[in-house]
């Protein structure tokens, strides 16, 4: 089993304080969502998990199956299997898909199988990764080179974007795809179609974390609570850890 | 005169390339085979008329495409030397006839070039309703980059002509680079110029391109794509005017630098009717970082990612 841990975590950017002593633990037998409205915090505890420049000084430590990932850059993270694919799929002029599935050093009939898996044509293969693609498919091209990269940590920065409503289905059998490769998987979303895909929530405002628990319950709070919430980011109730 | 013998001693490419000319020679393929300012090969198809005169510095070079000839197999130009030092003068004629097309793959190999020049003067006329296509591939010495590479074109594309073209280095240091291209447009006429550069070391590019529409309906696009290493420095001018009506262009650059090297662009663009347009878009600077790194996020090191970006952007 594959554990991560997020340990008491004070991240500032701009002299703001951006994540506040924030923990948060994970591991590969659930599927969990980081949940909170526009602007908590969720998408910057995905970017300090992979390193991203900027994402790099921190207070608190990160650990993946024990040991500190603190001090490692981005690529040797990604070769301990840890990856993020972003909101908007980034466009790549000049590189076909089937350059960028071969990053993981897969072979053409492999390439194929898993673009049939997330619904593209093996015709998609020499098409470039471009603005000639929707963002949806784009999307579709990130989930099938993170089951070619079979990595153990996956952050996925809100799923659902670029995609209509009907794929959320197919988002949920991702996600499912994922899990049985024993991989963590971490979902940033504020939709609660995607929350409700996944086993356990963590909701987080204004950097800290306010409530966890299975997305059931969570799913109750955030519909209830931060969606009708008229002071967002400045939370009632700060769980202290 | 016998064709040239190509050893490759060193050279692996260069012998692949020879090769494969020796190849097209079996072929029904138009060719023209030159080493430095002699002919070594020649051959023409149907409807194609190609002819030189060889004089003491220089090579004057005709091409004739009749009317209504479609040049089935792309023409193959194969300019060279294996030699250090030459000057290589080529004079190009080329005229392309009524309702033709032809596509030309022209072959720059100078793999052992040292204190060496290649200057090319073309004056090229597309009739009407016909298109060429121009793809210039290079190949210099990997080793330094003590060459000149001076093309200069007079380009006239005639009424619902079709004018294609990209210029690339495809291996070595691309040395000192002057390109210089006048294209006029005549009404309905199309423009698609590309230019593509690795530099390296001391490499110095100056690109010149200037469209003129002046006539109507006619439609431009001039792109450059630069990468830009060590102490290398690259000047793009883009010169692109209309002055007749519904004229669409677009001039775009894109140049990536690393370490101390120097790129500038400086797109001109001139329109005097409100039913004509003309855009352009330009990027200099670094590597995208946001794209780098979501390569490294699947598992590149940082130099494979660059890699990965700068092939891209020179692809595409």
């Amino acid at each position: 089993m594959n554990e991560l841990k997020f340990q008491n975590i004070k991240f500032i950017k701009d002299n703001k304080i951006i994540i506040n002593n924030l923990s948060l633990d994970f591991d590969s037998r659930k599927i969990y969502s980081l949940v909170g409205p526009n602007g908590a915090g969720k998408s910057t505890v995905g970017k300090l998990i992979m390193g991203f420049s900027g994402y790099n000084k921190f207070e608190g430590d990160i650990i993946f199956n024990n040991k500190s990932i603190k001090n490692l850059n981005i690529t040797k993270r990604a070769n301990l299997g840890i990856t993020m694919t972003l909101q908007e799929p980034i466009r790549y002029s000049g590189i076909s898909i089937a350059d960028y599935l071969s990053i993981n050093n897969s072979d053409v009939l492999k390439q194929k199988k898993i673009l049939e898996k997330v619904g593209l044509s093996s015709e998609y293969l020499e098409r470039n990764l471009d603005e000639t693609l929707s963002g949806g498919e784009r999307k579709r091209v990130e989930f099938a080179s993170i089951l070619l990269m079979k990595p153990k940590i996956i952050i996925l920065d809100e799923p659902d974007s670029g995609i209509d409503i009907s794929s959320i289905d197919f988002i949920a059998e991702m996600l499912h795809e994922f899990q049985k490769m024993h991989s963590i998987v971490i979902t940033i979303t504020h939709n609660i179609n995607i929350l409700e895909k996944t086993d356990y929530s963590y909701l987080i405002c204004n950097g800290s974390l306010v409530d966890f628990g299975e997305s059931n319950y969570i799913n109750k709070y955030f519909k209830n609570k931060c969606i009708k919430c008229s002071h967002k980011n400045t939370p009632e109730k700060i769980i202290q850890i | 005169m016998q064709p040239q013998k190509y050893t490759g001693k060193n050279n692996t490419d260069i012998t692949k390339i020879a090769n494969i000319h020796e190849e097209i020679k079996k072929m029904d393929v138009a060719t023209i085979v030159v080493s430095e300012n002699k002919v070594s090969f020649s051959r023409n198809v149907e409807g194609l008329k190609l002819s030189f005169s060889e004089k003491k510095d220089e090579l004057l070079l005709n091409i004739k495409v009749l009317d209504n000839i479609i040049i089935k197999n792309p023409v193959d130009f194969c300019f060279g030397s294996l030699n250090k030092n030459f000057n290589q003068n080529l004079k190009i004629k080329f005229d392309i006839g009524k309702n033709s097309y032809i596509k030309v793959y022209s072959f720059c190999i100078f793999p052992n070039a040292d204190g060496a020049s290649h200057v090319m003067n073309g004056k090229i006329k597309i009739g009407e309703n016909s298109t060429l296509e121009y793809i210039e591939k290079h190949t210099h010495n990997e080793n330094n980059n003590n060459l000149n590479i001076n093309p200069k074109s007079d380009i006239l594309v005639s009424k619902n002509a079709k004018f294609i073209t990209r210029f690339e280095i495809l291996k070595g240091y691309v040395g000192n680079l002057k390109i210089d291209y006048k294209i006029k447009l005549m009404e309905n006429a199309v423009c698609d110029s590309n230019v593509a550069l690795k530099m390296n070391g001391k490499d110095s590019a100056v690109i010149k391109e200037n469209v003129y529409m002046n006539y109507n309906n006619s439609r431009a696009v001039l792109n450059s794509k630069i990468a830009s290493f060590d102490n290398s420095t690259a000047k793009v001018f883009n010169y692109m005017e209309s002055t007749g009506k519904n004229n669409l262009g677009h001039v775009e650059c894109h140049e990536i630098l690393q370490n101390k090297g120097e790129v500038s662009a400086y797109p001109y663009i001139k329109v005097s009717d409100s039913s004509s347009r003309i855009t352009h878009e330009a990027s200099l600077g670094g590597v995208d970082n946001k794209k780098l790194e979501s390569l490294m996020s699947k598992g590149l090191t940082k130099k494979k990612a660059e890699n990965l970006l700068i092939s891209a952007l020179l692809k595409s």
